[in-house]
């Protein structure tokens, strides 16, 4: 019945309750005992609709801790589209969570991970796991700054890593920490409509085809004062985390220090943010050795300066400074117009502030409390305008 | 949705939509259809059927705030009068509400300042913790005190002492008096030594997975709430509310498993209120699930009781933080808003951005700047709010002016700030936020009230707004006078219109006096402040042992008959 007729029928019922008295009665209380025990009559049970049980569902899928799930994303850059599914479980202190996915470009992935997340009274973190990525049309488009697009190819890639990571947080504010990570990378010829890495015409890829088996140290300290990883409006971010690779079988051992700072102003009562973030990604190497392309840093893609794809820019050193104008129309949208400035440079002393590749664009952040679901960038760089659709946070 | 399910078998409901509409509607038997009954007005609507059948039912908050954004749940008809009213347009005694605040029994600060407590808070010594929980940023726990008794704890956002408990007790206080069913809360002192655990206790953590609670765990959940300078901790225990738990109540429709649940909640005036209540004490959260059902036994049957719930969200505060700037202001999304402000580039700013608050943590972010009653908002569109009518909310706004400054003041002290000035902060702004309540809505219809006719026959009355000192007295009224034929429902004039320089007036001549007529008069304002006074309130009265007694009361803000 449509929902007219349904109140048709029902607003005589509640007419007779406030003013007009029925047939059949001597008194008000009478006429209200009547209209209750004829309900009592065609009781029903008071069951969920299909579309409530649906929400149910999907509420479950995405906070009951012991469920299969849907995923999307957390593929290797470049990968694109990517669903899979995954499998969670909690054990007492112990969070287990295993899953595969795969992308439209035949990029795949596996991946478990075991994790303590509130050790110590909460003051300890422990995290293990294991992944294995399938890559098959990673992009490569030489090295320096002034790498073109045109000469573009793709190489594909398998890692498969096996590690563990302690955080240590004596305050909500600040972590310290280490990890060790034991990863194997094996490089080969790509695929799609892109030329494959082997036929590329400028200098030599650093480490092409050198199979790579790396124990990976890892050690880290952030303050982070946001006030959520996955949605601030105020707050600030400085990290600092220093790597060590070192392939005990081929000349691929390096050092990486990754440092970031982002801060975030509010204004008029948090009506407009002021977003900004400085990346810094340098790497050092001792005699004989090289960093391997597909682990140098690079510019470009949806957190990676948004005016270029993934990985268009790759050296050994990259900057990057990102600003943001924020204002909020809504509680759960966020506009901002941003722009991107960054460059990569063969030598740390280059890493200044000349020649930076900019781009700028607006977006659109659909966000809880804590978390960013749904971002929408547009960003026109000196290669064209890139659209980004993601999740996550920019910065 | 509970309409969907009630009429969902279509042939068998046919019949009974059609018989409905025959009782309500038609003539019955010989043409008789008298207009009152002898028992009106009634006083309490009973719950005469059993329901202890009806099962728990927890309702989805995304699935309940998508319906009430996307679309309007509820009956078509916008502006329907409120169906649980009696004829003297007052709201009855129910399993819903009880009348308090303007009830027969006056209530003084001292009352309000009780509301529903049966004691002092929890029985003295240790609390036996049955669960713990955290959000990730404030700790939560349910404990049996030594009585026996259920106890829900909760604890104050670190950077914000005092401002979500003294919200939650005060605006408590404040509810029972307006007349809801509400648990029963306290601010009280926790220490660590008295809280004590068994094989039993368990701990949900932040994502939801639950197992064995550990002293390590009450440690590290007591680590997130602010400490007093002895070490001890400030709380809220609210008290597990009489009868077993049932579920939410929506904001539409009625419960299809409770018998006497035969109003739809939309209709219901005690829920429509809710946005004038709501509004005075900036309780944007009026979602369903802040509501409770219970099952509780009643001269000797079980029936559905209706609570209030969670009061942590009012005032300046939003439980684990103080509210958002655009709270009370609009709803979480607003199209119309949301389009203006991403079209603006951010240079459209709402003027909820231009309000001061004070620099005191335990009141967050409240204040009668700027406060426009008709223009409040909940966080959620509200089935119910939407639904309500002039006529309702100058109902809720009587209640409101009936609190006095002294009521104010001693509901705010059960909120036990330690800072005086945020008492009186809040105390301030609730009394400058109830006057604004006043100014809005009880001008904003005819607000002739209480109508007396004695047995000589002299008709006095009461205008709400101007006892109220929100609006100049009109300068004068008309009354014009009726016979009424209860059977037929035809009123005949008695005389021509009289004007009334003040809020009393004679009878005509020719006013029946024989026990058991009817008598039907029409109080309209004339030059009054607001054009809405102009359209008549209409009162009945019948003879009764030789005295007038009232019987009917209308307040039509159209002047029509709906």
């Amino acid at each position: 019945m449509s929902s007219i007729f349904r109140y048709l029928c029902i607003t005589p019922l509640a007419l007779a309750l406030a003013s007009a008295p029925a047939f059949g009665q001597d008194s008000r209380a009478e006429e209200i005992a009547q209209l209750q025990a004829a309900k009592a009559q065609r009781l029903e049970p008071n069951l969920p609709t299909g579309m409530e049980k649906t929400l149910e569902w999907l509420e479950g899928h995405f906070t009951d801790p012991d469920t299969a799930y849907l995923t999307f994303g957390g593929m290797y850059p470049s990968g694109g589209f990517a669903p899979g599914v995954a499998l969670r479980r909690s054990f007492g202190h112990a969070r287990f969570n295993t899953g595969v996915a795969y992308s439209l470009r035949n990029y795949k992935l596996v991946h478990a991970s075991l994790g303590f997340p509130e050790l110590a009274g909460n003051r300890l973190e422990v995290d293990t796991h294991v992944r294995l990525d399938d890559a098959t049309q990673v992009p490569f488009y030489g090295l320096g700054n002034d790498s073109l697009k045109e000469n573009r190819v793709n190489y594909g890639l398998r890692s498969l890593e096996a590690g563990g990571r302690v955080a240590f947080k004596p305050v909500r504010w600040f972590r310290i920490g280490g990890g060790l990570t034991l990863r194997q990378i094996e490089d080969r010829a790509g695929v799609g409509t892109h030329p494959s890495i082997e036929t590329f015409a400028g200098s030599p890829a650093p480490g092409l085809f050198e199979e790579a088996r790396y124990r990976q140290a890892t050690a880290f300290t952030a303050i982070d004062w946001r006030e959520s990883p996955g949605y601030t409006r105020r707050g600030g971010l400085y990290s600092l985390a220093l790597h060590d690779f070192n392939d005990t079988d081929n000349p691929l051992s390096f050092r990486r220090v990754d440092a970031e700072v982002q801060q975030f102003l509010p204004i008029l009562k948090e009506h407009w943010v002021l977003a900004f973030r400085g990346l810094v990604q340098t790497t050092d190497v001792d005699h004989n050795q090289v960093v391997p392309y597909y682990l140098l840093p690079s510019l470009g893609g949806a957190r990676r300066h948004r005016g270029y794809s993934d990985f268009r820019f790759q050296d050994r050193h990259m900057l990057l400074v990102s600003g943001e104008y924020r204002w909020i129309p809504s509680r759960v949208i966020d506009m901002a117009l941003f722009i991107d400035a960054g460059k990569v440079a063969r030598d740390r002393a280059d890493l200044d502030f000349n020649g930076l590749k900019t781009a700028y664009g607006i977006g659109m952040r659909i966000h809880g409390p804590t978390f960013t679901p749904l971002r929408l960038d547009v960003a026109r760089g000196k290669e064209g305008v890139r659209v980004h659709i993601t999740g996550g946070v920019a910065f | 949705m509970h309409i969907h399910s009630f009429f969902k078998s279509a042939p068998a409901l046919t019949a009974v939509c059609l018989a409905a509409g025959f009782l309500a509607l038609s003539p019955v038997a010989g043409g008789q259809k008298p207009r009152f009954y002898p028992d009106d007005p009634i006083a309490n609507v009973p719950a005469t059927q059993d329901a202890s059948g009806v099962q728990p039912k927890s309702v989805n908050l995304i699935y309940d705030e998508a319906r009430n954004f996307l679309g309007n749940p509820g009956d078509p008809d916008m502006y329907r009068r409120a169906r649980s009213i009696n004829t003297i347009d007052e709201v009855p005694d129910s399993s819903w509400f009880t009348n308090r605040i303007l009830g027969g029994q006056p209530m003084t600060a001292e009352d309000v300042a009780k509301g529903p407590d049966t004691g002092d808070g929890p029985a003295p010594g240790k609390w036996s913790v049955a669960s713990g929980k955290s959000d990730g940023i404030t700790p939560g726990f349910t404990i049996l005190d030594t009585a026996g008794d259920r106890w829900f704890i909760k604890f104050d956002p670190r950077d914000w002492h005092e401002m979500m408990s003294g919200a939650e007790v005060t605006v408590t206080k404040l509810f029972h008096a307006l007349g809801y069913n509400v648990p029963e809360n306290h601010v009280t002192r926790l220490t660590r030594d008295m809280l004590v655990i068994d094989d039993r206790s368990t701990i949900e953590a932040a994502d939801g997975a639950e197992r064995q609670l550990t002293e390590r765990d009450i440690d590290r959940l007591l680590r997130m709430a602010a400490t007093e300078a002895d070490g001890s901790y400030r709380v809220v225990a609210s008290k597990a509310v009489e009868g077993r738990p049932v579920g939410p109540f929506l904001y539409e429709g009625t419960r299809p498993d409770d018998p006497n649940d035969v109003v739809p909640h939309e209709h219901r005036r005690e829920l429509r209120a809710i946005r004038v209540f709501s509004a005075w004490t900036n309780h944007v959260d009026t979602k369903a699930i802040n509501s409770l059902d219970t099952l509780v036994e009643r001269d000797g049957r079980t029936i559905v009781r209706h609570y209030l719930i969670d009061f942590g969200s009012t005032m300046g505060s939003a439980s684990i933080k103080p509210r958002e700037y655009d709270e009370g202001y609009d709803y979480v999304f607003d199209p119309r808003e949301t389009v203006k402000g991403m079209l603006s580039f951010g240079f459209y700013i709402p003027r909820y951005h231009f309000i001061d608050y004070p620099d005191l943590p335990s009141v967050g972010h409240f204040s009668a700047e700027g406060f426009d009653p008709p223009d409040w908002k909940p966080r959620v569109p509200n089935p119910a709010f939407r639904r309500a009518r002039p006529d309702d909310t100058f109902w809720a706004a009587r209640r409101v002016m009936a609190f006095t400054d002294e009521m104010i003041r001693a509901a705010v002290r059960t909120g036990r700030y330690s800072d005086p000035s945020a008492e009186k902060y809040i105390a301030d702004t609730l009394i400058a936020r109830r006057d604004a309540i006043g100014r809005a809505w009880l001008t904003d219809v005819n607000p002739v009230v209480d109508p007396v006719l004695e047995r000589a026959g002299s008709l006095r009355f009461g205008n709400a707004a101007v006892r109220a000192g929100v609006a100049e007295a009109p300068a004068s009224y008309e009354v014009a006078w009726f016979s009424f034929d209860n059977a037929t429902g035809e009123s005949k004039p008695i005389g021509n219109p009289v004007a009334a320089s003040g809020e009393a007036a004679s009878a005509p001549e020719g006013l029946p006096t024989a026990d058991g007529a009817f008598v039907r008069v029409d109080i309209k304002a004339v030059n009054a402040p607001h054009a809405s006074w102009g359209i008549p309130v209409t009162a009945f009265f019948v003879r009764a042992g030789g005295a007038w007694k009232l019987v009917g009361f209308e307040r039509l803000p159209d002047g029509g008959t709906r």
